[in-house]
């Protein structure tokens, strides 16, 4: 029987990165929510993700439910020792999905669906990376059980790691406004990814300094040959994108800034941290008990063909969402000029009615 | 004063189910009437289906982005609260969860883009045939989850290895003894309470003198379905009670109120069970007849509480009181829709102002009658979470506190009755606002897609 360990992680390290990648432009245009001038750029904002987000989400349920059939031993560890942040990261989730419905139905009560957004992308955003920091921190584990309290998480480092999601996700969620967008909202977002791609680096800086002093199995990965070769072009190919990023901002580059940013994050969060504190997490515990393939319950890995198809159609989705404004083809809720039909009439709205005989 | 994580973790999965379990009580109809309806547009190119479906399908956008968030909270829940429930069970549930979470996904999902926005972009075959798999997507759904809900009822085709179950016999685990009559009955009274709530909103504008032909096509269609599905729910409880006499005689010795085990049992009508002396107070019942439904024979014996140590006994007044409220709500609803039936023959259904005001009080019946029913079959299994193997006390998270269940519990009611109230607010804003005009209705059919998914729900 071939060993479903390395294909799962896999899939599972994927369906992570995927989601880091696809939700994370949406929860960051949450958190640039208020820094918006008007309810009229906020429709802007809201519109350029409203057909992704939900999409994007389906990838945490899948990597839980995943996470849960096969490999229930780390599950059964993990998702207690993150009590807290796990609640409080999913009733973001549910405050802010709830927004894009409720928001353009609500009339007196619309500011408080905007800060229902803003508040609810930030809570997910901060408490995904505290669940990141603690997993390269590492949990308390005694016999099948986390040893720990419901409050371990709360250390500096987890929280440091909060803090750079936070700003992470806000720098993907402007470049993707600066892609998505025109005119003023769109140089703001400039502006803006210019700001936190300094901070962005800051905190990819700290958290790299300080992971090998908190955790000794990554340190002794990091410095040892031939490791060390295979991860020295990591810095070096960071620094180059972010450089590109910066300069692709500055001038009048859209789409460029998003895809930099994109593989900033992931090249630092996704290739280094995740797939090995991944392994780590979940190899580790099990190679301590009782030999590793009993963890994976499934008679075979079938899903990963299907879940490859679905990436597919879902970039494809999120790149066609057209850019929001005076230009785009549809532009704010307000209805605001549509283009000129093709067919000029009296009755603008009548027009091609040739695809399909009126019925009735 | 000391907390119990394990009460309160039940309170708080209790919570968060019985909110979310609405939705899809809600949506698996509601998926089923819109396909129904596009498939009628389909065929008779009639104006009326497809402003009912337009009119729905803008309600059924709005509960279905309401049950992906509640839906997102439920496999964390396994993890946070019931971490050594995942751990022994996984193995055997794992698998059957990712399957729900595939079939939701793909079926549901993928489809529900192209029935709310895709009408102008694909034939209207296409159309009909998204509306076909959204409901197929729900139903496959359904089946998953209520596949592993049985397991925990009537575990088979395991096998215990160090306190875990690993699966010995995929078929017998998906199949086991109650899964026929759980799926027959859970979703049938899906159906039912989505009935009544699709009547309930036909009746009120009727009763207001709007809408008059979509609201009389969906009443007459409605009350058609539920003539039928109304009798042959209370034979498939009668069924889904004689398994779970033979599975699980204790639930069904509480949901009766029965302590001694006897012959010619008797049907209590009315008690107040006093788990502490092991009796009932002001019983009201009716000799012989509960040997008679839940063994077709007046002389056959019937478990009793007693049979077994009373840590080994469910909590019988929630199980008793939540019995009769689903039965109660059960013949209520067999009594509006045979006089539905007499008015039908009679003509003037839609007319009727008392059967139309009785029809739009209806509408939470079927909601309540689910909640109930869910509770009888957990509440009844408990003390245990996998019938006779593992006990909830258990299952439950070792490293979580009381103060820790209790803090996430107030989180969770305060979000929980926010988003539910507007959620439910805005849903019924939408069905005031009944079906879209004849031109209206057009242009939806015929203009430009709407920009975000979801949007169609626009009021």
């Amino acid at each position: 029987m071939i060993d479903l360990v390395p294909i799962w992680t896999l899939v599972i390290g994927f369906g992570v990165f995927m989601y880091v990648l696809l939700d994370g432009f949406d929860l960051g245009v949450g958190i640039l929510f208020p820094f918006a001038r008007g309810e009229e750029e906020r429709n802007l904002m809201m519109n350029s993700v409203a057909p992704v987000w939900d999409g994007n989400e389906t990838w945490l349920v899948l990597g839980g439910t995943a996470l849960l059939a096969v490999f229930p031993l780390a599950y059964a560890i993990i998702i207690p020792a993150l009590y807290f942040p796990i609640a409080l990261m999913l009733l973001g989730l549910i405050l802010r999905g709830v927004a894009f419905e409720f928001r353009f139905k609500a009339t007196r009560y619309m500011h408080w669906w905007n800060r229902s957004f803003f508040g609810g992308s930030l809570a997910a955003t901060f408490f995904q990376g505290v669940v990141l920091g603690n997993f390269v921190r590492g949990f308390a584990v005694d016999g099948r059980h986390f040893a720990g309290s419901s409050f371990d998480w709360l250390s500096p480092f987890p929280l440091l790691a909060g803090l750079g999601l936070v700003c992470g996700y806000a720098m993907l969620g402007a470049t993707w406004l600066v892609m998505k967008t025109e005119g003023e909202l769109q140089q703001a977002s400039r502006r803006q990814a210019r700001w936190l791609l300094l901070g962005v680096l800051a905190f990819i800086l700290m958290v790299s300094l300080w992971t090998p002093f908190m955790a000794s199995q990554i340190a002794a990965r990091w410095f040892t040959w031939p490791n060390m070769a295979y991860f020295a072009p990591v810095p070096v190919v960071t620094a180059l994108i972010a450089w590109t990023t910066w300069h692709a901002l500055a001038s009048d580059r859209d789409t460029v800034p998003f895809l930099g940013a994109r593989a900033v994050r992931d090249v630092l969060r996704g290739a280094r941290d995740q797939p090995l504190s991944l392994r780590r997490a979940v190899l580790g515990h099990a190679a301590r008990r009782r030999g590793v393939t009993e963890l994976a319950g499934l008679p075979a890995g079938r899903h990963d063909v299907p879940a490859a198809v679905r990436v597919h159609l879902h970039v494809l989705v999120v790149l066609r969402v057209p850019r929001q404004g005076a230009r785009g083809h549809r532009v704010s809720l307000k209805r605001a000029p549509m283009p000129a039909p093709a067919v000029t009439c009296s009755r603008p709205c009548r027009c091609s009615r040739s695809r399909r005989p009126a019925p009735g | 004063m000391t907390l119990d994580p394990v009460l309160l973790s039940r309170l708080q999965f209790a919570f968060v189910i019985a909110f979310h379990i609405l939705l899809p009580a809600f949506t698996v109809g509601l998926a089923a009437y819109i396909m129904v309806l596009e498939g009628l547009y389909v065929r008779r190119r009639d104006m009326v289906y497809l402003r009912l479906s337009l009119f729905w399908t803008k309600i059924f956008a709005v509960a279905f982005g309401m049950g992906v968030v509640s839906g997102i909270v439920m496999p964390f829940q396994f993890g946070t609260n019931w971490s050594r429930y995942s751990d022994a069970t996984a193995n055997v549930l794992g698998p059957l969860f990712t399957y729900e979470v595939l079939a939701a996904f793909f079926l549901e999902s993928g489809f529900l883009g192209i029935l709310l926005f895709g009408r102008k972009l694909v034939p209207p075959w296409a159309h009909f045939f998204s509306a076909c798999m959204v409901a197929l997507g729900t139903l496959l759904s359904s089946f998953w989850i209520l596949a592993a809900n049985s397991w925990m009822q009537t575990p088979a085709g395991y096998e215990v290895i160090d306190g875990r179950y690993f699966p010995k016999d995929w078929l017998a685990i998906l199949f086991n003894p109650s899964l026929p009559y759980r799926l027959a009955h859970t979703v049938t009274g899906f159906f039912v309470t989505t009935a009544f709530a699709v009547a309930a909103a036909a009746a009120w504008h009727l009763k207001r003198r709007e809408h008059v032909p979509e609201a009389t096509a969906s009443l007459k269609m409605t009350m058609g379905l539920l003539t039928v599905l109304v009798p042959l729910q209370i034979v498939l409880g009668d069924l889904h009670g004689v398994n779970t006499v033979e599975h699980q005689p204790i639930k069904v010795a509480a949901m009766e109120g029965l302590w001694e085990t006897r012959t010619r049992a008797p049907a209590v009508l009315f008690a107040i069970p006093d788990s502490k002396n092991e009796t009932n107070h002001a019983e009201i019942a009716i000799p012989a007849l509960a040997s008679l439904y839940l063994k077709h024979d007046f002389d056959a014996s019937v478990e009793g509480l007693k049979s077994v140590p009373s840590s080994e006994r469910p909590p019988v007044g929630i199980v008793f009181w939540a019995f009769r409220v689903m039965v109660g709500l059960g013949l209520l609803m067999a009594a509006v829709v045979a006089w539905s039936f007499v008015l039908r023959f009679r003509g003037g259904m839609e007319r009727s102002r008392a059967f139309l005001a009785t029809t739009v009080a209806m509408l939470p019946v079927g909601f309540i009658a689910v909640i109930a029913g869910w509770t009888v079959t957990e509440v009844g299994r408990q003390p245990w979470v996998v019938y006779g193997l593992l006990r909830t006390r258990d299952a439950v998270s070792p490293s979580i506190t009381g103060h820790d269940v209790l803090l996430s519990l107030a989180a969770y009611i305060v979000v929980y009755l926010v988003i539910f109230g507007a959620g439910i607010y805005y849903m019924v804003r939408l069905a005031k606002a009944g079906p879209p005009a004849e031109t209206e209705a057009r242009d939806a059919a015929l203009d430009e897609r709407p920009a975000r998914p979801m949007s169609g729900a626009r009021a």
